[in-house]
Formats: structure tokens, sequence, C-alpha cells
């Protein structure tokens, strides 16, 4: 099971040792057949993200209250519904299609500004110590500790709904959890006996970061990050489900679920659809994540 | 393997959804057996029925001084009686604590108090707390919401068996506004102090308060020396139950005995369950639009505004939206409504006529205008009000806030907000002068719109006690409406609630909900 | 000792910031008196009701008058029930508190065991069996999740009351709903830091010298592993006493969730501000018993740093 390897590298220099064309290499050779199912359903999402007209067969705003409710499959003039029609009469196939872009949009967004404000500052904080750390991360914990939902529905409120200011509300909600960990992180790398020895020999500050944090603090930010996003897509769903999510009738697939959820007796198509689109991509992005980690990590030795 | 596993697991998901959906239909009917057995579980006890009720919200209060909403007097007036009472059925009148009452003057009325009324610590009720019950929501240190329900009024007085109202000015609706009159008892209220009163309401009523769980639940139980003879059902649960497909899971697995504001595609649901029926009536709450015809904003233009009347189709809006859930009505209020009247044109789905205006408006390539809402308003309604006018050119935008923001926006004195809000207006009243002074008069905080001519008659409407001239008059101030179009009535709205095929009960267009009135039978 | 005085010293600091920030959002955000106000008031109505509630004041003498009463220990009353807000939100908490111990239950036990076993077992089919399942936990949102469990488990086999407060059995379907989501939180960081210590010299140079698994595993790989799960952790449980907004809806719980929610909608300051203190205090507490812990599974990181 773990088998112990007579081949570790020596302290300090592990993997990073290894020639730039030798890693690249090996951060694809290894079981990317089993990625090959995600990586497929990632890319094909992301591709209809950026041109969901060229799949989708209706407009998915368009309302007829003559064929509201139908069953998937059903089919008329205008032609066919292949997921059915929702409440209003638009189709559902569509609608998941271009609701894609808005889910994708928000929460990889959303995502990138918080992961990146808080990884940053939580090095900062971890490996500058004193006031800095104080000052950072008693703001992180007042940010973490004012309810989310309480946060969102006020800043919407100041701000006005718009997508824009959905992934700004989002994005400076969450920046402390990434800052929390990287500064944990930072911490642990900064008290490791070889890093101490690089410090003491005179390293410059900069140079410490970028060599020896950054490569330990970006994995664990990566699990986070692919976590968040999914986490992202279903607060935006839950933004939605309290009426506070992307206006309609732009279709998200959160603002489907949670309109869909109304319905789940009578018309199960409109919520499982969305909600089976948001399962895909959460599973997908969180094994890629796991991958992506296990890749990254100068340590880790998968077999 | 992993492939097959991630492919296995969306499977389980899909699969799962599916047969929920699928499943309510088929097993219905084998359900039947044991979701009676469920419901008969410890709610049925030597006492007879426990009514459980799955309200959507929480009353804010259970003192009838303070707040005046749905979700708090659905519950306290089976605590309080009121000063008088209104028929559900012809919407008259009728004596009820006051057992009759005369108009002395153009501005004071006698109310003779019924004398064997008792409150349930057995105090009697007397003209002294009518007088109380009036003069603490008229005391502006209260803080009572319903201030200015009868800020009006200018003197209570209470002697012998009879309590004398003035009025500052002569008021035509002030018996309508005294129907929502709850009677306190002022010992009871001075001794516990108006905070406490709030938390252990005791009233005259059919039903006494046991139990306030705030959030949770309450429960009242059968007053059973009630005046009017003691109630057949003997304990009510009132639970707060904000999600509405909570609510439907709740009746479906006879949780609940009756649940609140199902929404019209849910009826079928109910329906098809042998154990559940619909309950319904139409309601005096008028669906509407309103413009903003003062901000700069496309709806400024009466044509823009006729364009939208002319573009929205209400027909298919009730008929499959609402299924048929609603009616069609030419003005801003409901039949039900004193002053409602047959004789103005209304307005109807037009399209043509609709992009015809437009282009006389100057919008010959359309336009875009903004529709301010909040999650309080059916928001199907507005998508497919949305869908109509994009057909006609007219390209709506929705700026969803919380109701909070909503309404500082929309009732901020600059008429800065967009174009177009809903709203669902019902004053309780069942009279024009509720509904289209507040909303339309130049001088109100709902108003974006402003018309001297109809100032003055509405106003005139108010202060004369004549119901002829009223009429009169509601019918030049719908017809200066119907021209300005500063607001269209969508739809009269259904109250519907899906309940238990043993209740017994008939909603009413005041969208009371006396369990006293109640039945339950096995 | 010190150290915990600066701490909660800081823990003040923060709460007040905190307070502060929340104060001047809503002040902006909307008015309560327009929704407390009949919907047919007049201008003058809304202005009686706004000085008799204080609404009137400057912001700024407001402001202190706020923070003022806050140092009295004076949170107010709440504007639409007319009862202190203490008693409010010492009625609610309750209902939080078991909401929050059951799923919190569920979620250490599914979420370090299911993280633990896809570690030791990487790349077998167990790891390929349990991440799935933890996943689909986590792609689905509260709302949805809870819908289908009442549609299933309530209404088609009465197994369970479909809503609302009642013994041991009604906590049982909010509480998986709330734990789907940090179950799969907790698992994953569990993996990855468990995956971590696998890896290091130290594991591989103790296997190859016979140091038994078990014992490897409980005594070595688990305690230096903790930091990570222990952050998590505490963020899970901050979260989960703060009320959780969705499952609480859903299920008709009538915990300090719902209680958010009608209290902001309604605008109903001095209550928002109270669960705001509220929030912040839990979760500045859980997060200095977080730091503590840390200093007591890794003596390498010393407390009072920043001081020093």
């Amino acid at each position: 099971m773990i088998k112990p390897n007579i081949e570790t590298p020596q302290l300090g220099e592990r993997n990073t040792a290894l020639p730039l064309r030798e890693k690249r290499l090996k951060f694809w050779k290894r079981d990317w057949f089993q990625m090959l199912p995600f990586s497929v359903i990632i890319v094909i999402f992301v591709i209809v993200a950026l041109a969901p007209g060229w799949i989708a067969n209706h407009n998915p705003n368009l309302t007829d209250l003559a064929i509201r409710l139908k069953n998937p499959g059903f089919h008329n003039a205008t032609g066919t519904y292949l997921l059915g029609t929702d409440e209003l009469g638009r189709d559902v196939f569509s609608r998941v299609m271009y609701g894609a872009r808005v889910s994708l949009l928000v929460s990889l967004c959303s995502v990138g500004v918080s992961g990146i404000i808080g990884g940053l500052l939580g090095i900062i904080a971890g490996y500058y110590g004193r006031i800095v750390e104080t000052i950072i991360m008693r703001l992180a914990d007042m940010v973490l500790s004012i309810p989310f939902l309480l946060l969102a529905i006020l800043t919407v409120a100041v701000l006005g709904p718009s997508l824009f200011n959905l992934i700004v509300v989002l994005g400076l909600v969450r920046w402390p959890r990434y800052a929390r960990v990287a500064q944990g992180k930072t911490l642990a790398t900064v008290n490791q006996d070889f890093v101490k020895g690089v410090i003491a020999l005179g390293a410059k500050s900069g140079r410490v970061i970028i060599r020896h944090i950054i490569p330990e603090v970006i994995p664990p930010l990566i699990v986070i990050g692919t976590i968040e996003v999914g986490l992202m897509i279903i607060y935006e769903a839950s933004l939605s489900f309290i009426g506070l999510g992307v206006q309609p009738p732009t279709a998200s697939w959160g603002t489907m679920l949670s309109e869909g959820q109304q319905y789940l007796t009578q018309a199960w198509w409109l919520a499982s659809f969305p909600g089976l689109a948001i399962f895909l991509i959460v599973v997908s992005i969180n094994m890629f994540g796991d991958y992506i980690r296990d890749r990254l990590d100068p340590k880790s030795k998968r077999r | 393997m992993s492939k097959a596993l991630g492919f296995s697991s969306i499977l389980i998901v899909l699969v799962l959804a599916v047969l929920v959906g699928c499943s309510s239909g088929l097993s219905a009917p084998s359900d039947d057996t044991s979701s009676k057995t469920n419901s008969g579980n410890g709610k049925n006890s030597a006492q007879g029925h426990t009514l459980v009720v799955d309200k959507a919200n929480d009353p804010s209060t259970l003192d009838p001084g303070l707040q005046y909403n749905t979700d708090s007097y659905t519950v306290y007036r089976n605590i309080f009686d009121n000063l008088i009472h209104r028929d559900p059925d012809t919407q008259k009148i009728l004596p009820w604590v006051a057992k009759s009452w005369k108009q002395d003057s153009p501005t004071q009325w006698t109310f003779t108090i019924r004398d064997d009324i008792s409150f349930q610590n057995g105090d009697k009720l007397t003209p002294d707390d009518v007088k109380f019950s009036l003069d603490r929501i008229l005391d502006p240190s209260f803080k009572s919401p319903q201030y200015s329900n009868f800020s009006d009024i200018s003197k209570v007085k209470a002697s012998g068996n009879t309590v004398i109202i003035t009025t500052s000015k002569p008021s035509a609706t002030l018996l309508s506004k005294l129907v929502s009159l709850s009677i306190v008892p002022k010992d009871y209220v001075k001794k516990k102090g108006d905070k406490d009163f709030n938390l252990h309401p005791m009233g005259s009523g059919p039903y006494a308060l046991s139990e306030w769980k705030q959030g949770d639940q309450v429960v009242l139980t059968a007053n059973k020396d009630y005046w009017n003879g003691a109630p057949e059902i003997k304990k009510v649960v009132f639970r707060n139950v904000p999600n509405a497909a909570s609510r439907l899971a709740d009746l479906q697995s006879g949780k609940a005995d009756i649940a609140f504001s199902i929404n019209p595609d849910d009826v079928s649901v109910v329906k098809s369950d042998p154990n559940l029926k619909v309950f319904s009536a139409p309601t005096e709450r008028v669906a509407y639009l309103a413009f903003n015809a003062l901000g700069d904003t496309p709806t400024k233009s009466v044509k823009v505004r006729q364009a939208i009347a002319y573009g929205i189709n209400y027909k298919s809006m009730i008929s499959s939206l609402l299924n048929g859930y609603g009616k069609p009505v030419k003005e801003v209020l409901t039949p039900v409504s004193f002053g409602y009247t047959d004789s103005i044109a209304g307005y109807s789905y037009n399209p043509s006529k609709a992009k015809a205006l437009l282009k006389e408006a100057g919008y010959s390539n359309g336009v875009t205008v903004e529709f301010a809402s909040s999650p309080a308003y059916d928001q199907r309604v507005i998508q497919a009000i949305q869908g109509d006018l994009s057909q006609v050119g007219i390209k709506v935008k929705i700026a969803s806030t919380d109701q909070a923001t909503f309404l500082k926006k929309v009732q901020d004195p600059s008429h800065n907000w967009g174009s177009i809000r809903m709203g669902n207006w019902s004053c309780s009243c069942l009279d024009a002068d509720g509904t289209i002074y507040p909303l339309f008069h130049s001088n109100t905080i709902w108003s974006s719109y402003s018309n001297k001519n109809f100032d003055t008659i509405v106003e005139q409407a108010r202060t004369t006690t004549d119901e002829d001239q009223r009429k009169e008059a509601y019918q030049k101030a719908f017809q200066i409406l119907q021209d300005d179009v500063p607001g269209i009535g969508l739809y009269q709205a259904y109250a519907i609630y899906g309940g238990s095929k043993h209740l017994q009960y008939k909603p009413d267009a005041q969208e009371n909900f006396f369990v006293a009135d109640m039945k339950w039978k096995e | 000792m010190k150290y915990i005085g600066r701490r909660i010293l800081q823990a003040i600091i923060a709460m007040l910031g905190v307070s502060t920030i929340v104060f001047f959002i809503l002040h902006l955000s909307g008015d309560p008196v327009k929704l407390m106000a009949p919907q047919d008031a007049s201008a003058k109505d809304i202005a009686v009701l706004r000085h008799e509630l204080g609404l009137d004041q400057p912001l700024g003498t407001q402001y202190l008058h706020f923070i003022g009463n806050i140092f009295k220990g004076d949170l107010g009353y709440s504007y639409i029930q007319n009862v202190p807000v203490i008693n409010i939100i010492a009625s609610r908490f309750p209902y939080t508190l078991d909401l929050a111990l059951g799923a919190l239950i569920l979620s250490l036990f599914f979420g370090i065991s299911i993280g633990l076993l896809s570690a030791i077992f990487r790349g077998k089919w167990i790891e390929k069996v349990l991440m799935p399942i933890i996943l689909i936990g986590q792609s689905m949102p509260a709302f949805w999740t809870g819908i289908l469990l009442i549609m299933f488990l309530s209404v088609h086999l009465h197994l369970f009351p479909s809503s609302g407060v009642g013994g041991i059995k009604s906590l049982i379907l909010p509480s998986i709903t709330l734990a789907s989501l940090s179950t799969a939180t907790i698992a994953r960081m569990t993996r990855s830091s468990v995956i971590d210590q696998l890896d290091q010299d130290y594991v591989r140079t103790a296997y190859s010298k016979g140091v038994g698994k078990g014992r490897l595993l409980v005594r070595h790989i688990f305690r230096n592993s903790a930091i990570p799960i222990i952050t998590i952790v505490g963020l899970e449980i901050a979260n989960l006493l703060g009320g959780a907004v969705i499952t609480e809806t859903i299920f008709a719980w009538p915990g300090l969730g719902q209680l958010t929610i009608q209290s902001i909608s309604s605008r109903d300051f001095p209550l928002v501000q109270a669960i705001v203190l509220l929030g912040s205090a839990i979760f500045i507490g859980v997060n200095l018993i977080t730091d503590l812990l840390y200093a007591k599974v890794d003596p390498r990181i010393k407390l009072g740093r920043d001081a020093s």
C-alpha cells in the first residue's frame, strides 16, 4: 500500500529540481485516461458556455403560455423541445445551454477574485507575521463572521442587482477562506528546517516566497478553489432561491433549479436537468482539481 | 473504473429525480391508508381533531393594536372579537361586539355595545375596553402601524353602554375601517404592560392562546365559554412554513390539514390526491401594474402606457398561468368592492394597436423599460408580461431587489425608479377609496402620477357619506384612470388553500381565517 | 494566558468593526418604517413613526447611540415584534444548536472516515466509490437536497416528518441536508492532508523500519495532518452555528437562519445587529479555540508570535 521509496530526493531539492521538460511530461503522463471523461465534460461545458447558440435550438427567453410544462421530447411546429418546456413555455434544453454561460462565468470569476486576493493576503500574513498578520487575519475573521447571506442581501441592496455585482459579492465574501489556509500553510512551511535554513542563508523574501512557499500553498488552495467553484454555483442558486440571483428572464442553472424546485411533483424535468448540469460540472471540476493538485504537489507520488 | 462510477452516480441522481415525479402520480392511491393512519396519529385525541395550519410566515405580533398584516391577523382575529363584522357572502356590515350603531351627525357615530361578552379571564367587555382599544392605536407613543387607518378619528368617548366616535371630517369609510378593530381588555393590558401583552395576548374571541413558539408555531385552544357558542374545532396549530413546496409536501404527508398560498400549478397535485381538496375564493385583492408617469422614463408618455396596456395578453395569463384562478378586471379594483364600475371600456389584448401607439409615441424601433420588482411578487406573471411586451417591441428589463429596497425605491418622492411595478392590493375595506386613493392620489407615497381633477374627485368621494354620490364620483375617477393609464388592473386574485377532505371551510373575499366557522368531519 | 487576553481584546475590536460595517450598510439599504406602516399610510404618518423609532436623527448620532447601548449591554427592542432582541435570539438559538450538532456529528463522522479511507486506499476502488458519493452531496443546493429528501422519505415512505420541530425524528432530514455540504468539505480536506503526510519522508522511513501501520496512522499521520482539518472544521462549526438559512426555510426549522432572513427582509435593525454580534462572537470564539488547538497538535507553532 504505502511503499517506501528509497530514491527519495534530498531535503529541499525534491522534484522541483527536475528539468522543466521532464516535469511537464510527468504532469500529464500518468492516469490521464482516468481524467478523460471529466476533461471531456469540462471542455463540453466550456464550449457550450462560450457559444450556447450553436447548440440551443430555441430562444431561451421566448415565452409561450400555450405550451407550458410540456414533457421532454414534446414537439410542435416550432421544433422539438428536447428537455420539455418550463412554467412559461420556454425550452428547458436551450435554457440549460444558455445557463451554462452565466453559471460558469459567475463561479469561475468569483473564485478567481477571491482566490487571488485570499491567497496573496494569506501568504503575506503568514510570512511577515506580527502586525501585518494581525490586521489581515482579523479582517478575514470579521468578513467571515458576518453571515454570508446577510452580507449578500445587503450588498445587493446597496449596489443594485446585476451579474457583475453578484461576482463582486461572492468574491469579496469568500477570500478569507483562502487566506486562512494560505496563512496556515505558510506558517508551517516557514517553520520547516530547510526553509529556515534557506532564510538563514540570506535568501531574499520574494525568492523564498516564490520558490518555497507558493509551491506549498498552491495545492491546498486549488483543493479549496475546486470545492469553491461548485459552492459558488450553489450559492448563486441559493441567492436565486431567496429571489436575489440573476435577474429574469436570464437563465442560470441556479435560478432554473430554484424555480423548478417548486414544480418537482408535476414537472420533474424543470429542476432535474439544471441539477444534473450542476452535478456534472461540480464533480468534473473537483476530480480535475484533485488531479491537478496531485500533479502540482512537489511531494505527491501518485500510484 | 472511475468513468463507470462517475456515470452511474449521475444516473442515480437523474433516476431519483424522475422517480419522485412519477411516483407521486402512481403511488397516490396506495398512499391512502398509510397517510390516513399517519394523520390520525396523535392528532385525534378525546377532545377532537387538532387542526394543523401551514402558513407562509410567522405572525409578526399577536397584539391586534400593532401589526396589521395577513400573517398576523390570520391568527389574532381568532383570539379577539372585532367591533363589527362583515358578512362573507353579502359583504354587508353586521353587528358583532357593537349590537347597533347610528350616525348622529356627519362626523359623529354612536355604537351600542353588547353587555353579554366576557374576556377569557372572566372580566366583562365594556365600552371602556372599546375606547381603550382605539385610543392606544391613536396614541403616537404606542407606534401602532395601524395609526393611519384611524387617523380621521378625533375623539372616542364611552358613556353608559355606548361608545361615541367623533371624526375630524366626514368619513365615508369609517365603518369599513372599524371592521378590522379588535377589542382588547383594558385592565389586563394595563396590568401586563404592552410588551408582555403582545407575548401573552388575551381577548374575548373563540380561541385562547396556549403557546407561541416564535418562528415555529402558535397553538390556540377553544374558548368553551365563548359568547357566540363554543367552536367545534378544539385546538389549532398555526405553523410557519415559508417554502411553498414544503407546504405542499406537508399536505401530502399528512403533517398539515390546511396550507396557505397554494400555487395555481399545484392545484392539480392537490386535486389528484384522494385525501386532499382545494379551497378557493375570489378575493378583494387586485393584481395591478402601476407606471411611473412622473419620472424621466418612457412611461412618462401616455401613449407608451397605453401601448403596454394593449400589449398584455390578460386572458392567456389568467387561463394558463393562473389555471383559471383569477378573474379579469376593467380597472384597478375588484368587482366585490364598493365603487367598481363596469361602464368603462378597460383594456384588452391588442398587439397591433400597441405597436401603433408605440410608433405614435416616437418609438418605432422599440423601447426599453425597467420593471421594478421584489421576490414578494409572482415572478411568473412578471416574466409572462415581459414575454408579451417583447412581442410588440417593448423590451422589459426586470430589476428585482428585496422588499425593503424595492419600497425605498418606488416610494421615493423623486420618482426615479424605472417605469413599471407590480402590486397586489387589498385594503381589507372593500371600498374604492382604500385602493385608488393611496395608489394614484398625487400626495401619497405609492403614486407616481398626478392629476388635479382626479385628486379633487377622490378627495370629495371620501368625505361624502351619500352612496350614490360616491358611486358617481368613482365612475368619473375610473374614467380618468382609463384615459391616463397610471396603472392597469391585471386580474382579481384568488385565495387558494389546499386542505384535508375532512375539513369544511369556506374562504371569503377578505381572506379571513376564522377557525370557529370551520368543521372537521371524519 | 496573556495571549488569550490579547485575543479577546482583538475579538472585541473585531466585533465592533463588524457591527460598524453592518450598521452603515443596513442604514443605507432600506427603511424599516416603510415596511411597518400600513400600505396606505401618508407621508406624515410615516414621519411620525420614524420619529418614534429615532430613525430621523442624523446617522452619526444614531451610531453613537447604538455603540453606547452595546457597551451598556442593551441590544434594544425588535421593531417588529416589540420584544427585547436578546429574548428573541435566546428562544431561537437552541434550535440552531440542535441542528448544528446533528449536522456536525454526521459530517465529522462521515467526513473524516471517508477522507481517511480514500487517502489510505488512494487509487483503489474504495476511493473511487466514496468520492463520487461525497460529491453528490456537494453538488446539490440545500433546497434541492432537502425537497428530494422530503418527497422520498416523508411524502412517499412516511419515515420522517416533512417539516417542523418535534423529537429526534424531525432532526434527521434537516441534519442530513445540512451535513451533506460540510461532509464533502471535511472529507476532501482530510484526504488531501493525510496524503500529504503519507508522502512525507518520515512516514516512508518509519514504515521501512517496520513501525506498525495502525500506530503510524494514529500517532503520526493523523496528528500531523490535523491542522488543515481543524481549520476547515472550525469554519464549518462557525457556519453551522450561524444558522442555516436555506435548510431552515425548507424544513420550517425555527432557528437563527430563518430569523436572520426575516430580520433582514423587515430591516429590523436591532435584531439584525444582535444576530451579527452573536455570529461574530461565535466565529471569533471558535477561531480562538482552533488556534489554541494548533499549538496543541503541532508544538512547532508558537502562539502569540504576532506580538513578540
